[in-house]
């Protein structure tokens, strides 16, 4: 394999290794919580946070962990995280914190942050390993915003709270789409539009 | 062999000792959160009175014969008197209990207004209950101005004069049967006094 600059580590998770769309990792909190464009941010942010930690510590680590037991070790990285994002934000970020709150543990079993420890950080140094978390946390990020938003308009007929379909829409809108069926759904479509846009520019 | 059990014992010590540091220095700006958070909430409930005491600094409990608390409320007080009385009770929602906070104007009998305290609901659908719109339509009833079924708030769609949301009857019934039970223990005070 060819050796790739930083900026292809950074870059690539947002289209062409689309966590969500092109690698299909982290379902359960995906199809979850994005029944608003609010919700899919919130989300996308916390787990970018937890992504750049543990791939950091992940990296630094890397050389003293022996492969045996590589797996439980991550795990309990990445649940410390967890734990401590949520016990900071359920301190200091009430507002926030309620919103998601039953989402953060989520996270834990979120198999982007095992993917990319297991598949990247374990096997790049720290500031590759900083900026593939990055990277990767913009794309879950922009995918569950814009999945979150395309269920909250047809679902409620709002975006970010904001009315946009009018009144006569929202009493009576499609309802499906923010139930867990359109979740599946729009993911549907959404990872059909990426497969066409990359085929294309092959 | 030696090695693995060295390196995952020294892992699992260093982040459990991280945690317990966090855990410890956030545990109090936690409760204070969220006893901010139910004082802010009273606040709301009693917002019309005009209180002069801080609500949430002023418990009220309901004891049984043999002196027990079985229940916990937060008065309203304004030049002395007290003016009103918010009680928490929870109702069984679609995704689990709805916890409401209910205030009651002790004045005119009526309902000042209704807060959500926690609830799982479906977001965006039954998490609607939490919209100041719907629950303002609790605002004013009592149980004596009201269509009753079985005793309790109803919705629309059951008889009674609370409108659901569109695709979520479950959890506006619940919210019905919880502030119905506020209401009921606010009336029971009443006839002691």
């Amino acid at each position: 394999m060819k050796k790739k600059g930083p900026f292809f580590e950074l870059a690539k998770g947002i289209v062409k290794e689309n966590p969500v769309l092109v690698l299909v990792l982290g379902m359960c909190p995906t199809l979850a919580v994005t029944t608003s464009a609010k919700n899919g941010i919130a989300m996308g942010i916390a787990a970018t946070a937890v992504l750049i930690g543990s791939n950091s510590v992940i990296s630094l680590i890397r050389k003293f962990v022996p492969d045996e037991v590589r797996i439980p070790i991550f795990i309990v990285v990445i649940a410390s995280f967890v734990t401590v994002i949520q016990l900071v934000m359920n301190a200091y970020f009430y507002e926030l914190f309620k919103v998601l709150g039953l989402f953060i543990p989520l996270i834990v079993v979120n198999c982007i942050i095992l993917g990319r420890a297991e598949a990247f950080a374990s096997k790049n140094n720290v500031f590759l390993s900083i900026l593939d978390g990055i990277g990767m946390g913009i794309g879950f990020t922009l995918t569950l915003f814009f999945l979150g938003a395309f269920r909250e308009i047809l679902g409620s007929g709002t975006v970010l709270g904001f009315n946009i379909l009018g009144e006569s829409y929202s009493k009576n809108p499609m309802l499906i789409m923010i139930l867990p069926p359109g979740g599946f759904l729009m993911l549907g479509l959404m990872m059909a539009f990426v497969k066409v846009f990359t085929e294309k520019r092959k | 062999m030696i090695r693995l059990i060295f390196s995952l014992t020294l892992i699992t010590l260093i982040c459990g000792a991280l945690l317990a540091i966090v855990y410890d220095k956030t545990k109090e700006p936690i409760q204070k959160a969220e006893i901010a958070e139910k004082g802010l909430k009273l606040n709301n409930v009693f917002s019309s009175l005009e209180p002069d005491n801080n609500p949430i600094e002023n418990p009220y409990y309901l004891t049984n014969n043999s002196g027990d608390t079985i229940k916990m409320g937060y008065l309203a007080i304004k030049n002395g008197d007290t003016v009103g009385i918010a009680f928490e009770d929870t109702g069984i929602g679609y995704a689990g209990k709805v916890m409401v906070l209910t205030g009651v104007d002790l004045s005119k009998n009526c309902i000042t207004s209704v807060e959500i305290l926690s609830q799982s609901e479906t977001p965006g659908l039954g998490a609607k209950i939490q919209d100041s719109l719907w629950r303002f339509q609790f605002a004013g009833k009592s149980l004596d101005n009201s269509t009753l079924i079985n005793g309790n708030f109803g919705v629309l769609k059951d008889g009674g004069d609370i409108d659901a949301i569109s695709g979520a009857t479950i959890s506006p019934r619940a919210v019905c049967a919880a502030v119905s039970q506020s209401v009921r223990t606010a009336d029971t005070l009443k006839i002691r006094n």
